[in-house]
């Protein structure tokens, strides 16, 4: 008797962390936890480098999130990413002489948050932490910064290819690092598989 | 209903949950993306009346300081009006309005115009503000610099013709100011203490905090004295910078991101300009800046870290020696902040250390030969503490003071010997409309 209440209790809360079904109208459980890995272009949304000589804008971002599937709508996920965000060289007067600057910035996203699958349509949101780097050389110094920043991850795939246990698609991803004010926004292919069912 | 009908109603009800449940998301994000609110500082540009202008010759418009009487609706029934070498400002209590103008000397010196913009602090309202100085022997003597030497009730009272606008429309609003009373200089027993500068950078007044153009700007807002912040750069260089990470809201760039103190001047500097585009300074600038091109009477200087101690006494000895040589009188103090500050000053030998100011307990400022006591306003007013410290010789600053209430209720309860303020014209206002008219200071 008090295990079944224990279990009542535990299923009300988990309806309230992982969705709005009810348990009572819900199918046997059955959970499965998915790996998916990203690849695709990123972009930074922000101002232009001014005064310099060659600009790359993003690059390659690589992604990989783990999502447990149940019963309930929404599932959870952590995604960790590599995000290549902006490189540039510019010659700019430094004390007063034109100095080669070099910079580079890219972020490692860590986040966490709720998926939906709507058909063949999966909407992502969660919170996390991005940590962004940015690391400077010029002629006589390197340095190299990091901070660790709240931000936002938001993203949204489609799966026209799924086999039974396989999934390929198109994802397209957006960033915030909110306390850097770095937005960024990328779109590549996922390829997800149904790594244990339980 | 039968059964099938159940199940459809249930699909569609989930459909529309999940519906829901995506759009949550959505707007979630994009509320997560709001964009800050500028202000932008209107001028005058080719519709100036006074580009290239002669300017008075500097005692001459201080004379024109005091308090005036409207009727104005832009800056109330008494803004006192306030003169540097080269500024009258405006300042009044009435939504904490001000007007920052430049003058110009006119028709041979017959004229003075003062042009500029308005601001209220409160919110994002600003506007062009242009005043025309009567009547003419008024400005006639301040142009020609006889104003300050003439005789006694020589001079009729000055009269503001005033005509302001909004935004960058040119002026249309016609309103006069007369003025009642002139008004002395600050005495330097209530020092008007303006933090990180002239404003803070989200204040908007046209130059970022912490800025070597905020430091020109700073005695135009009404301050006597000014508190700067102080970092050290990865190279060991102090500079003026108050937060420890590299924030959007002071600074900015696309490659301007990270922890400061991990980046040496040069990178900084390739990196990173301030919010209104100015360079980040380092002390010594800050302090040559304060020394040569202000009146001021004091730099506090708001030692962040505990790193920052020795280097900011090194730029702070540095600079009295420059003050000395240039005949000014400036006191420059160290300020301790924390704990951590404190012990990295007592460690030094006393010749390497030099007047400080400890925002910690009476007791430690006692302990360490301070100067003065610098405690956090959210602590009350503290009279009896206040005046034991005053009886000792020592002074007492409270920060950061902003509200009209809690500046009268510091100010007549208290009555420190300086206030660290984000609105130093309203405590200039505040000081010769109410606190030296009633007895407070004389």
């Amino acid at each position: 008797m008090a295990l079944r209440a224990r279990t009542s209790v535990g299923r009300a809360m988990a309806c309230l962390v992982l969705g709005f079904a009810s348990p009572a109208a819900a199918e046997a459980p059955h959970a499965t936890l998915e790996v998916d890995a990203f690849g695709g272009l990123v972009k930074r949304n922000g101002p232009a480098v001014a005064e310099a000589r060659s600009t790359r804008n993003g690059g390659l971002a690589l992604a990989v999130t783990v999502l447990l599937r149940t019963r309930y709508p929404f599932a959870p996920f952590v995604d960790v990413g590599y995000y290549p965000l902006l490189a540039s060289d510019r010659v700019v007067s430094l004390d007063g002489r034109p100095s080669l600057v070099l910079d580079r910035m890219w972020a490692y996203g860590f986040a966490g948050g709720a998926a939906l699958d709507l058909g063949p349509v999966r909407a992502r949101f969660g919170v996390g932490a991005y940590d962004l780097w940015v690391s400077t050389t010029t002629t006589a110094t390197r340095s190299t910064t990091s901070e660790l920043d709240f931000g936002y991850f938001v993203g949204l795939a489609g799966y026209p290819l799924v086999r039974e246990r396989l999934r390929i698609g198109l994802e397209a991803r957006a960033g915030l690092v909110v306390e850097a004010e770095v937005p960024f926004f990328s779109i590549g292919a996922t390829l997800g598989g149904d790594a244990v069912r339980f | 209903m039968g059964s099938d009908g159940r199940h459809r109603f249930g699909a569609r009800r989930r459909g529309a949950r999940r519906a829901l449940a995506a759009l949550a998301l959505l707007c979630a994000f994009g509320a997560s993306c709001q964009t800050r609110r500028g202000v932008s500082i209107p001028s005058f540009g080719g519709s100036s009346q006074i580009a290239g202008a002669p300017k008075p010759p500097p005692p001459g418009l201080k004379w024109l300081a005091g308090v005036y009487e409207g009727p104005s609706d832009r800056f109330g029934a008494d803004p006192v009006v306030h003169a540097t070498r080269d500024t009258v400002s405006v300042f009044t209590s009435a939504a904490v309005t001000y007007a920052i103008t430049q003058p110009g000397c006119l028709e041979g010196g017959t004229r003075l115009v003062l042009e500029g913009y308005w601001r209220r602090a409160l919110d994002t309202s600003t506007g062009l503000v242009r005043i025309e100085v009567l009547p003419r022997a008024v400005a006639e003597a301040v142009c020609k610099g006889t104003a300050a030497t003439a005789p006694a009730g020589a001079l009729p009272s000055p009269v503001f013709d005033v005509v302001t606008g909004d935004g960058d429309a040119l002026p249309d609003a016609p309103s006069r100011l007369e003025r009642t009373r002139s008004t002395p200089p600050v005495p330097s027993g209530f020092e008007i203490i303006a933090h990180h500068g002239a404003c803070r950078t989200i204040d908007e007044c046209g130059t970022s905090e912490n800025s070597l153009e905020s430091i020109r700007a700073v005695e135009s807002f009404g301050a006597s004295v000014v508190e700067v912040d102080v970092r050290l750069t990865r190279d060991g260089i102090p500079i003026l910078f108050h937060d420890e990470t590299l924030a959007p809201r002071l600074v900015s760039g696309p490659f301007c991101h990270g922890v400061l103190a991990e980046l040496p001047l040069q990178h900084l500097r390739a990196n990173c300009t301030l919010e209104h585009g100015e360079q980040i300074p380092t002390l010594d600038e800050a302090l040559r800046s304060a020394v040569e091109e202000t009146e001021l009477r004091g730099v506090w200087l708001d030692v962040k870290v505990p790193e920052a101690v020795r280097p900011t006494l090194a730029s702070m000895a540095k600079s009295l020696e420059l003050a000395r040589a240039k005949g000014r009188s400036v006191d420059f103090l160290i300020g301790l902040a924390t704990a951590e500050t404190l012990e990295a000053y007592r460690a030094l030998p006393v010749a390497e250390r030099g007047p400080c100011l400890v925002e910690l307990e009476p007791s430690d400022v006692v302990s360490t030969g301070c100067k003065a006591w610098a405690p956090r306003w959210t602590r009350g007013p503290m009279v009896d503490d206040v005046r034991a410290m005053q009886a000792r010789g020592l002074d007492v600053y409270f920060w950061t003071l902003d509200e009209i209430e809690f500046l009268d209720l510091f100010a007549q309860t208290a009555r420190p010997n300086g206030i660290l303020t984000d609105r130093a014209g309203l405590v200039l206002h505040r000081f010769h409309t109410i606190y030296a008219k009633d007895g407070t200071w004389p």
